[in-house]
């Protein structure tokens, strides 16, 4: 339907040209980022499409005005004639060449996850014909729902008229770009049609939630300072570990008297050493992380992406290092790091960078260069906390790869599988013998359905593992 | 996952309205005409209605159909031309309404407002089935009272011209 008509429009260069018209606030970045316009104007290059819908017509005039001069009717060859009328008339009515302004109006360029956004297109007619028939579908991001009214309408324009779509999105993670906008003008009769389309720049960016409050299992691998992971080694603590012989500079605090008391040998208590965990997270986000199982939910990727915010935000909290990278088409590595700097860039990053858009991008990443680009760049006591929807080997052979190279790995796979038709079962089957081939590893697995939430998730898991 | 609730692209109420409003018109105007014309105005309608209410493009280009041999029918049977021409533009007008809802219901769905396209559509096609059909009549008064074998002539040779012309 717009295949020609992308050359054809000419949008404005300048995308905002008349922002602001309110006095005083024209030209401020709040301004621009909420509106946007621009003009399509038909050059006579688009496609016209000839709806074709008079053809049939045509056969049943001609069946009336032959059964007319058969019965020698007069009446009848009158009424044929005005079926002749009609088709005339959709014969010579040509293809309009409107010229059109589109400005879209969104309330909150910066929304919060799960706010519902309101959008106001407005199409004007700019050209001094009368459009009699014109239908505007706007480019609603493909990631995000409209939850209120619709993105399109049909109308009529008079030279200087306007139309108003208004509706509601809800915001999701991510940076959503309003695609281009499709208007359809046909001619009264409706027998041509012409197609434009118009780019208005208007995004929708929404920072993901950092708030999780609930501790991340880890595992054991950790850097020497103090934190909050249990090791195996005894020493300062909280914990009983284990008593030792006394070793000549031994803390006196550690010195366990009542034994010395009881059997007159000195002795020194060993606490478990609790230390800090430097973690870093990976989403994986192929392209074949971009699969979702019902049609209204995210996709594989998208919840990786969440999540990862998730667990970011928590494992910040309890004081671990944190750093970022992705199996994605784009590179992005952050090294671990802490503090309220890191947690912003890290914010912004999950909403603006991008590899974490919210829409499938048109290439992918291989899962051996993504692995070994982050593989080179890892903290050697770096834990890995591997986010993928293991719909492939390549989320099997990442997560052993980094256990191989002995970073304690932790697979959170958001399950995108459901068990409609046959071939989707093979694929779940798989799946869940991917995840037992991984918990057979000794990798650490937690299994997180479509509904649940992650915090839930990761408990369920969390009670499997430590026992 | 444009829009959640599902896309609903059934043809726009309105013109669904409007275009059975229509053929009842042209069942009237047969009725006028014949008994016989009035069983088969019934029984286009009667097929117009499914067409339209789950979207048919054929069921509705059948009931036209219907319509138009209701049309032919009334003519065989010698009725007048008022009614012929009324029922003949009725039955156009119904199924253009018809056929334009659910195209905007294909295209646009039931949740957008498309009451102003499609008004003015309509609008469009009754002015020019009226416009003609005065015109039509009118002329047709005027010349049969003098020339009756002129008329049908003249009026075939136009038909035939104009549809050779229009390359159908």
């Amino acid at each position: 339907m717009t295949a020609a008509a992308g050359e054809g429009a000419t949008p404005t260069p300048e995308a905002s040209p008349d922002v602001g018209d309110a006095a005083g606030t024209a030209g401020t970045h709040e301004e621009r980022a909420r509106s946007a316009s621009t003009t399509v104007e038909s050059d006579g290059e688009e496609e016209i499409v000839e709806t074709g819908r008079w053809t049939g017509i045509s056969a049943l005039v001609l069946f009336a005005a032959g059964v007319g001069v058969a019965a020698n009717s007069p009446g009848l060859l009158l009424a044929s004639l005005l079926g002749v009328a009609f088709l005339g008339h959709a014969r010579l009515s040509r293809a309009p060449s409107p010229t059109l302004s589109v400005r879209r109006v969104v309330d909150d360029p910066r929304p919060d996850p799960g706010d519902v956004v309101g959008v106001r297109l407005t199409v004007t007619n700019e050209g001094d014909a009368t459009l009699p028939d014109v239908r505007i579908v706007d480019g609603v991001p493909t990631e995000l729902a409209v939850v209120e009214g619709s993105p399109r309408c049909g109308t009529a324009l008079r030279p200087g008229d306007s139309a108003t779509v208004e509706y509601a999105v809800e915001a999701t993670r991510g940076t959503h770009e309003f695609g281009a906008t499709t208007l359809l003008a046909r001619s009264l009769s409706g027998a041509h049609e012409r197609s434009l389309t118009a780019s208005v720049d208007t995004a929708l960016t929404t920072h993901p939630p950092l708030a999780m409050d609930k501790l991340v299992p880890l595992r054991g691998l950790t850097t020497p300072y103090t934190g909050r992971v249990p090791t195996d080694t005894g020493g300062e603590g909280v914990e009983f570990f284990a008593t030792r012989e006394y070793r000549r500079g031994d803390a006196l605090a550690r010195v366990d008297w009542n034994r010395l008391a009881r059997d007159g040998e000195l002795s020194t208590l060993e606490f478990r050493e609790e230390r800090l965990a430097t973690v870093v997270l990976v989403p994986d986000l192929r392209l074949r992380s971009y699969v979702r199982g019902d049609e209204d939910d995210p996709h594989a990727a998208d919840r990786a992406v969440t999540a990862t915010g998730e667990l970011f935000s928590a494992l910040l909290e309890s004081g671990d290092r944190v750093g970022l990278a992705a199996i994605a088409h784009e590179d992005i590595w952050l090294p671990p790091g802490t503090g309220n700097d890191h947690r912003a860039r890290v914010r912004d990053l999950l909403a603006t960078h991008p590899a974490f858009g919210a829409e499938r991008p048109e290439t992918g990443a291989s899962s051996v260069w993504g692995f070994r680009t982050i593989a080179s760049r890892l903290p050697a006591d770096a834990q890995v906390v591997l986010l993928s929807p293991l719909v492939d080997d390549g989320g099997l052979e990442m997560a052993r790869r980094f256990d191989a190279r002995g970073h304690d790995v932790t697979v959170v796979s958001p399950d995108p599988t459901t068990d409609g038709t046959v071939s989707e079962r093979v694929g779940q089957l798989r799946r869940s013998l991917r995840l037992v081939q991984l918990r057979e590893a000794g990798v650490h697995v937690a299994d997180w359905g479509p509904d649940e939430r992650l915090a839930a998730a990761l408990e369920r898991a969390g009670r499997r593992w430590s026992t | 996952m444009t829009e959640p609730t599902g896309f609903d692209g059934s043809p726009a109420r309105l013109g669904v309205a409007l275009s059975l409003s229509l053929a009842g018109v042209a069942t009237l105007a047969l009725a006028a005409g014949s008994p016989t014309g009035a069983i088969v105005g019934v029984l286009g309608t009667a097929l117009l209605a499914p067409g339209l209410l789950r979207g048919q493009r054929r069921l509705v280009d059948l009931a036209a159909a219907a319509l138009v041999v209701g049309v032919a029918v009334v003519g065989i049977e010698g009725a007048p031309p008022v009614p012929l021409v009324v029922a003949a533009a009725a039955s156009v007008a119904a199924w253009d309404v018809g056929e334009n809802a659910i195209s905007v219901g294909e295209q646009l769905g039931r949740a957008a407002d498309t009451r102003r396209a499609e008004l003015v559509h309509a609008g469009g096609t009754v002015a020019l089935a009226g416009g003609v059909a005065v015109v039509g009549v009118v002329g047709f008064r005027l010349t049969t009272s003098t020339q009756p074998v002129t008329t049908v002539a003249v009026l075939v040779i136009a038909v035939l011209a104009l549809t050779a012309a229009l390359r159908l």
